[in-house]
């Protein structure tokens, strides 16, 4: 039966191993940007695993719309792809914002860095849920991770509010006003993307038998 | 008599290519569709079940042949031939979905009827009961099937599970054309007046080869995707049934549709669901064709017979 069962390995499960390169790239260009926040890193390491993201997700699109994956999952599994690939975007656009601006005042900078480090830091947890989801087959298990991201994406969403907080009390001009509100929204977006990811796979994962 | 034969068997030839074309879908076409194989060996895989079907079981059907015509010559299978033949197409240009069983059953019946034929009722009126009871116990089965088998999937490793049910649907794609080449081929097969048997089953043969490889068309669209759309487990439980179902009419010399048991345990599948969101109308559409087309194929043969002979 092992032998059957290799001839038989379906592009379905093909295309979810390899969506998990994708998340491993989120991983690493969330690393990066947690050097970026600690003042070190670079931007365009972090572009350059965008566009390796982008090659990866292009090529599973090709797959995916070329053949071998039941019809009734194509329009799922692109969804996918798009929702992964949407995190390494996040997090490039997190970089960039990041990047943008430097706000004058030290006690809001330093607020601001450790909230982002946090943030990165649910991320990170985040995206190792979404991995190990993306490697489990029992539909028990895929949702306790895919409940575990949605707790770690509603932290991220107290802390965004708390920065939302910090930007309308402090004494702030309208630049830093505005750089606080983007970064939040960037980094929120990473948590989002991954939880959106997680509820495609669970969707996927249920439908494929019944 | 050798003119007579050799249109006989032409015949027999245009009417098993049709239908070993036209029900490939329903045999292969889950394998096909979901790219579990390619068309070639999911037409390869299919003509050899009719195949093994035809020459393991084909006899069978001769008590149902018997019981609705008693009396066959060359002339009056022609004339059923001939009439069985030109309905189809005109449903398949159509798009009209039908039965060649019930249609091909209401022929001889038609005929046997205006020739005054003493026809055997009583297995005749159990072969009209199980057209109707075979596809409704198909859809009342398929409901506590899906549910107990969606129960027990959702404690199952999904990719074991998926590699062991797509190895079911090649086997149960084979099974359903074994099933189709025993039942529909085996009973066309069955209607041939004797005499002519070996080149009769070479012509069926070559017959199946033609039909699956250039007419097998897009039938299953409909049933497919206007009721419901397939999943593995919806598939393989489906196509269980419906092979099920016909190899038990096969077993009893009843000719059974498998387009009739495979849709009404789609139709089944679809209303296992808690959240469906189905169309009754394809349903009921082809329920009704089928009802008129088995209707309109005896009167058709009825008055030509009267007619001609």
């Amino acid at each position: 039966m092992g032998v059957f069962e290799n001839l038989l390995e379906g592009g379905e499960q093909n295309i979810m191993r390899r969506c998990n390169g994708i998340v491993s790239l989120a991983e690493k260009a969330n690393k990066a940007v947690k050097s970026l926040i600690k003042g070190g890193g670079s931007v365009k390491i972090i572009k350059g695993i965008e566009e390796d993201s982008d090659d990866v997700a292009f090529e599973l699109t090709n797959i995916v719309t070329g053949g071998g994956v039941a019809p009734n999952l194509i329009d799922d599994l692109l969804e996918l792809i798009d929702k992964e690939d949407s995190i390494v975007d996040s997090v490039y656009n997190l970089a960039r914002e990041l990047n943008r601006y430097k706000i004058k005042n030290a006690k809001i900078r330093s607020v601001l860095a450790n909230r982002i480090g946090e943030m990165s830091d649910l991320a990170d947890a985040a995206l190792r849920e979404l991995y190990n989801m993306q490697k489990s087959d029992k539909l028990a298990e895929i949702k306790k991770f895919r409940a575990e991201i949605e707790k770690l994406e509603e932290r991220g969403d107290d802390l965004k509010d708390s920065l939302f907080d910090m930007a309308y009390d402090a004494e702030t001009d309208f630049k830093a006003f505005y750089h606080i509100f983007e970064v939040a929204h960037e980094a929120d977006n990473v948590l989002d993307s991954c939880e959106d990811s997680s509820d495609m796979y669970l969707t996927i994962m249920s439908s494929i038998l019944t | 008599m050798l003119a007579s034969t050799a249109i006989l068997l032409f015949l027999e030839f245009v009417i098993m290519a049709l239908v070993s074309g036209n029900n490939l879908s329903v045999c292969s076409g889950t394998i096909i569709g979901s790219r579990m194989t390619t068309r070639r060996n999911g037409v390869l895989l299919a003509v050899l079940g009719y195949a093994a079907g035809f020459l393991l079981e084909g006899k069978l059907l001769r008590r149902g042949i018997y019981a609705v015509m008693p009396v066959r010559s060359t002339e009056l299978i022609i004339l059923a031939l001939s009439i069985a033949i030109v309905i189809f197409i005109i449903a398949h240009k159509k798009r009209v979905p039908q039965s060649l069983s019930v249609n091909f059953i209401s022929i001889l019946l038609g005929i046997s009827v205006a020739l005054g034929f003493r026809v055997d009722w009583t297995f005749t009126i159990f072969i009209i009961a199980f057209w109707i009871l075979a596809p409704l116990l198909s859809v009342l089965v398929m409901i506590p099937a899906m549910r107990k088998a969606s129960g027990a999937a959702t404690g199952w490793h999904i990719w074991k599970a998926v590699g062991r049910i797509k190895l079911a649907l090649f086997m149960l794609s084979f099974f359903t054309a074994f099933t189709l080449g025993a039942n529909t081929l085996g009973f066309l097969y069955s209607a041939l007046p004797d005499g002519a048997s070996l080149l009769a089953i070479v012509v069926a043969l070559a017959a199946m080869l033609f039909g699956g490889v250039f007419l097998s068309g897009a039938e299953l669209n409909r049933i497919g995707s206007e009721i419901i759309s397939m999943r593995y487990l919806n598939s393989v439980v489906s196509q269980s049934l419906s092979a099920f179902f016909v190899e038990l009419a096969t077993i009893v010399g009843i000719p059974l549709s498998n387009t009739q048991t495979f849709t009404a345990s789609i139709y089944g599948a679809g209303l296992s669901y808690k959240g469906r969101l189905m169309s009754r109308s394809p349903a009921i559409s082809i329920v009704f064709t089928w009802v008129l087309g088995a209707l309109l194929s005896f009167a058709l043969a009825f008055f030509i017979s009267l007619l001609l002979l």
